[in-house]
This record gives structure tokens, C-alpha cells and sequence, in this order.
């Protein structure tokens, strides 16, 4: 199976539209905007950009890229947001960064890098869930169970992913996945477990720890 | 480039803006192999926790490789170039071409040293922090100590799931797989036990990493190893925007390292970019969306349209630094005696010259239209 269909179906197992990838984020907000866009607007559509990477990924793409291409564009979409004077850039930055993540690479190499971008959006809604739940246990806003269920739901969904991500072959690729995967997994564990936590839910942690009288700061001796 | 030097041109409509220019550690035996490191540092939440840590999988950005291979004892890098003078520390630098030694785990002494080489003027009393990096099966043997006996157990959990695990934290110590790790591993840990006690609270732990990083690619070039290896491509591609934008290495070893990062890093990002600093790290925090990020550390509209207002003393410290970069000086700015970058063509410039161009908001449209 390749990895694009077991990507499609992990996104069907999960709950979460490959269009929009995450979940928070109603796929109508961007698709009207797409539609009611005048011709001259200097933000792209989501249509417009679907075709735009699955030209940048392959002169002729195939069905599989452009499936691939849409999911993306419709992040990018998100990303980008509304504002005429920042939206542009953003796209731009985008752009770049992915030629410069397909330049040498061929036809095959290419796909790579489409389905890693694709793996790495999803990943991106995951961890703004498991960061915002961490959040919430930290903030005593979330009973126990509630929490736990929550975790658990997200490690799942951390577990579904975890194939995909080692099946990658590329090193480079890969890496950066892994990191993002394990900060998922961290907090979640965190909000079923408590014991440990992301470093980026661990600083929210001390910051909140710091502002707190009653809590004594970091142990500082030797 | 036309005959026209850049400070002599005029936008009367868009001023230059005038704001102010900044100027439960584990026992055993089974732990007795690893690489103890302790803290007397104040501690931040970089002691704490990572499931991936400095040591996490790796990317090497061949390109750069590819640049510094020639090179492998204090070539130019980037836009960080410049290398410490006198004895390097006794650390092993590892050849390039050894597809082995980006997994050479520096000791952490060697490590402490490279520090000190690095930042001495910036932070007297490096600190070692609190790491321990574990082969394998002590790794395993570490986590399981925690986990073991729950559902989450390595044989049970870790290994079907997720294969192996690259570091974790518990009580303030930070656990590395030693198969995972490699030269930057030690050196990056250790510089998160040394950051000043304001930075990661006021920067977020994203733009702390990117940073992070940064510091330890410049620490490792002084001491003559020259190797990219990234474990944040995304993060310090966000830091290097924010250094485009103006800023100094300089100042942000001062704000890592000593503190002022509200200043340093807020109020230059407030005064000279698009976005604010609030917006900047909500995008890098909440979102991870770092294409956002960057577009907003670009430079704020009317920041750099007319230089030739200015005198010399006018600029900021990091404006003439930019501007020293493409050839100018205090002389030649006064007595507008352009260098041979104002006839040069963006493609003709150095990377150095593009990137200090860019600082001072010129692209390659804008550059060549001047």
C-alpha cells in the first residue's frame, strides 16, 4: 500500500478530512472564501493552488499528486489567512521552501516530499490539540477523566501515524517527523499519565509554576 | 544596481521609521555508563523534558555540507563567519566524509569547553546541566524504570507502536538515546542549561530551539567542526529570518545567554518587522505554522525607503553593520563614495551581501530597480 492511500485512509480512521487535515479547522471557511474570490485577488484560491503545487511536484501530476496537492493547498490556505498585506508573503515563503525541498530530486523523490508535507500538516493539527489539552490539565480546566480520554484519543491517533513516519526512507525527511510526533505523544501521555510532558508544555509548566508564590522555583543548585 | 547610491535615493512618501534601534535521575548500575552532566545552572524548562532532546533524529542539509566540504577547518558559513581565533578546545571534529561521525556523541567536558570557547564574553561560568545520554539498553532499562509496569512499557508499548524513543525527560533529568544522538547532542543540552533565566519564558520554547541551535552550530564552527546537522530545520529558519531582519548575533547570544530578550527580541521585532512579537510567537507556538512566522518577521513597510536622509550616526549599530557588510563606512557613507556592491547586480552579490541587503528590506526586485 502506498503511502499517499495509507495516509488518505489513516485520515479516514482518524476523523480528519485530508483536505483540511485538522479537524479544528471547518473546511467551509476556507472553501467559500475560495469561491467568492474576485479573479484579481492577490491570494490564491484553494483550487488555483492545488494545481500550482501539483505542477511545482510534477509537470504531468498524477491523480495522486493532485490528491496530495489538495490537502496541501488547503492548509497552505489556512496558513496564508485573509490578510491581503501578509497572505502573499506567506504564500511566497511557502513556495520556496517547498522547491527547495524538491530541487534534485526525481519523480519518485518528489512524491516523498509531497506526502511529507501532507504527514507534517496533520501533524501540526494533532499537536495544537495535544498542546492546548496539556495546556488544560496544567490550568486545572479539565477534569481527570475528560483529560484521559482526550490523551488517549490523541495517542491513537500518534499511533496511527508512527508507520507512516519510520516507513519514511529518507533520514532528512523523517527527522523532523519523529520530533513532531514524540511532542504529540508527550502530551498526551502527559494528560493520561502524568509523569512527563513536552518541553514545550514543560515551559508553559515552569511559566505558570514561576508566577505562582506558593510553588518554589527550579531546584538551581549544583 | 543603478549609478545611484542607495542612500541617495529618495521616498519621500515612505519615512523611514525612526523608532528606537535596539540598541528522578535514575541510580544503578545500569546508569554508570551514561554521560552524567549536572546543573548549577538556573534552571528552565530545558532541564525538563524531550522526548527527542538535542537528540533526536537528524537532518543534515547536504547543500551546506556540500559548501563547507572543501573546508573542513574553519570555512565561511552562512551568515555566521566568523571563527574564534586561538587554540580550539580537544573535542574530535568529525570528517565529513565520515558518514559515522554525525553520530560521535561528544563527551561533556569536550563539550563544556567548546561552550566556553564560544561564548566566554558573553557567559563566564558554563554550566553542565543535567543529561544523561544512554546506550540502548540502558535507555530502554531508564524508561522502563518509569513506565514498566504500566500499559505504556517499552515491550509492551514503545517498541510495537513507535519502534524506539529518542530521549524523554523525568524529574528534571533529560534522558538521550545514545544510538540516537550525535555530535550536537551534548553541546545543544548543555546550552539550554545556560540560557538566561528570562529567554525561554519570553521567546517560547520553538524560537528557543531554533535559537538553540543557532548557538550551537556557531559554537561548533569555533571549534573547527564544521557539520550542519539539524534537528529544527523549520525553527532555525525562523531565527535566521529574525536576524535578517536586523538584528545581531551578537545581541542574540546576549539575550540567550544573559537576558534582555524583551528587548532584544520583542521590541526590535515591534519596531522593524511586520507583525509583533505577540503575533510572531503565537504563530510559532500555537500553530507551528512557520511560513507565517517568517512572513511576519519581514521588514515593516517604510522601514528602510530612504537612506539618504540619513546620516551615518543615525543608523542603528545593526544598521551599519549591514550596510559595513556591502562596503560602506562612516567615510564613504558621508562622502557618498558608493563600494562595488552599489554596481553590482542582486545575483552578482555574495551571500553576505544578500543577506545583509535583505536585513535592510531590499530584495532582488527592489535592489536592482535602485
Amino acid at each position: 500500500m502506498s503511502r499517499a492511500l495509507t495516509l488518505i485512509l489513516c485520515c479516514a480512521a482518524l476523523g480528519v478530512s485530508c483536505d483540511t487535515l485538522h479537524a479544528p479547522q471547518p473546511p467551509t471557511t476556507i472553501t467559500s472564501h475560495t469561491e467568492t474570490l474576485p479573479m484579481t485577488d492577490p491570494i490564491p484560491g484553494e483550487d488555483a493552488l492545488t494545481r500550482e503545487i501539483a505542477t511545482r511536484v510534477l509537470a504531468t501530476p498524477t491523480p495522486q499528486v493532485q490528491q496530495l496537492a489538495r490537502a496541501l493547498a488547503a492548509d497552505w490556505r489556512r496558513e496564508a489567512g485573509d490578510d491581503h498585506d501578509l497572505a502573499p508573503d506567506v504564500l511566497a515563503i511557502l513556495r520556496e521552501d517547498l522547491d527547495e525541498a524538491l530541487d534534485g530530486r526525481d519523480a519518485e523523490g518528489r512524491l516523498l516530499v509531497l506526502e511529507c508535507e501532507v504527514l507534517e500538516r496533520q501533524l501540526r493539527g494533532l499537536s495544537r490539540d495535544s498542546l492546548a489539552l496539556g495546556k488544560q490539565v496544567i490550568d486545572g480546566e479539565i477534569d481527570d477523566s475528560k483529560a484521559k480520554a482526550q490523551g488517549e484519543r490523541l495517542l491513537k491517533a500518534a499511533e496511527a501515524l508512527s508507520p507512516q513516519i519510520r516507513a519514511i526512507p529518507d533520514e532528512a525527511l523523517r527527522a523532523p517527523l519523529q520530533r513532531d510526533l514524540n511532542d504529540l505523544t508527550m502530551e498526551a501521555l502527559y494528560a493520561v499519565e502524568r509523569k512527563a510532558m513536552s518541553r514545550r508544555l514543560s515551559d508553559y509548566a515552569q511559566t505558570r509554576e514561576g508566577a505562582s508564590e506558593e510553588v518554589p522555583p527550579p531546584n538551581i543548585s549544583p | 544596481m543603478s549609478e545611484l547610491s542607495h542612500k541617495k535615493r529618495h521616498d519621500d512618501m515612505t519615512p523611514q521609521i525612526e523608532a528606537a534601534a535596539p540598541r528522578g535521575p535514575l541510580e544503578g548500575p545500569t546508569m554508570q555508563a551514561a554521560v552524567q552532566l549536572r546543573s548549577d545552572a538556573g534552571v528552565t524548562g530545558a532541564q525538563l523534558l524531550s522526548f527527542m532532546g538535542g537528540g533526536g533524529a537528524v537532518q543534515l542539509r547536504e547543500d551546506e555540507a556540500q559548501r563547507e566540504a572543501p573546508s573542513a577547518q574553519g570555512g565561511d558559513h552562512d551568515h555566521d563567519h566568523d571563527h574564534a581565533d586561538g587554540e580550539a578546545p580537544h573535542v574530535d571534529p568529525p570528517s565529513l566524509q565520515d558518514k559515522g561521525a554525525k553520530n560521535k556523541v561528544m563527551e561533556a567536558e569536550a563539550a563544556k569547553k567548546l561552550l566556553e570557547k564560544a561564548f566566554s564574553a558573553y557567559k563566564s561560568d558554563i554550566s553542565a546541566g543535567n543529561v544523561k545520554v544512554l546506550a540502548q539498553a540502558d535507555f530502554q532499562v531508564a524508561y522502563d524504570a518509569i513506565y514498566g509496569k504500566s500499559e505504556y512499557a517499552w515491550d509492551k508499548y514503545v517498541k510495537p507502536k513507535f519502534g524506539n524513543l529518542n530521549g524523554f525527560a523525568h524529574n528534571n533529568v533529560n534522558y538521550i538515546n545514545k544510538d540516537s544522538a550525535n555530535v550536537t547532542t551534548v553541546p545543544h543540552e548543555m546550552l539550554h542549561n545556560n540560557a538566561a533565566a528570562d529567554w525561554r519564558p519570553f521567546v517560547g520554547n520553538e524560537f528557543d530551539e531554533g535559537a538553540t541551535e543557532y548557538l550551537e552550530q556557531h559554537a561548533l564552527r569555533t571549534g573547527g567542526i564544521n557539520t550542519n546537522l539539524t534537528h529544527y530545520p523549520n525553527q532555525r529558519s525562523v531565527v535566521e529570518k529574525f536576524l535578517a531582519s536586523g538584528q545581531s548575533k551578537e545581541q542574540l547570544f546576549t539575550a540567550y545567554l544573559q537576558g534582555g530578550a524583551s528587548g532584544i527580541v520583542g521590541k526590535h521585532v515591534d519596531s522593524f518587522c511586520k507583525g509583533s512579537w505577540a503575533n510572531v510567537k503565537k504563530e510559532l507556538q500555537d500553530n507551528k505554522d512557520w511560513a507565517k512566522a517568517k512572513a511576519l518577521l519581514g521588514p515593516k513597510a517604510g522601514i528602510n525607503s530612504d537612506w539618504s536622509n540619513k546620516e551615518w550616526g543615525d543608523l542603528s549599530t545593526a544598521q551599519q553593520a549591514h550596510w559595513g557588510v556591502l562596503g560602506w563606512n562612516e567615510a564613504s557613507w558621508n562622502n557618498d563614495t558608493g563600494p562595488a556592491s552599489e554596481s553590482k547586480a542582486w545575483s552578482a552579490l555574495s551571500e553576505a551581501e544578500r543577506n545583509a541587503a535583505a536585513a535592510l528590506g531590499y530584495d532582488e526586485t527592489k535592489w536592482n530597480n535602485e
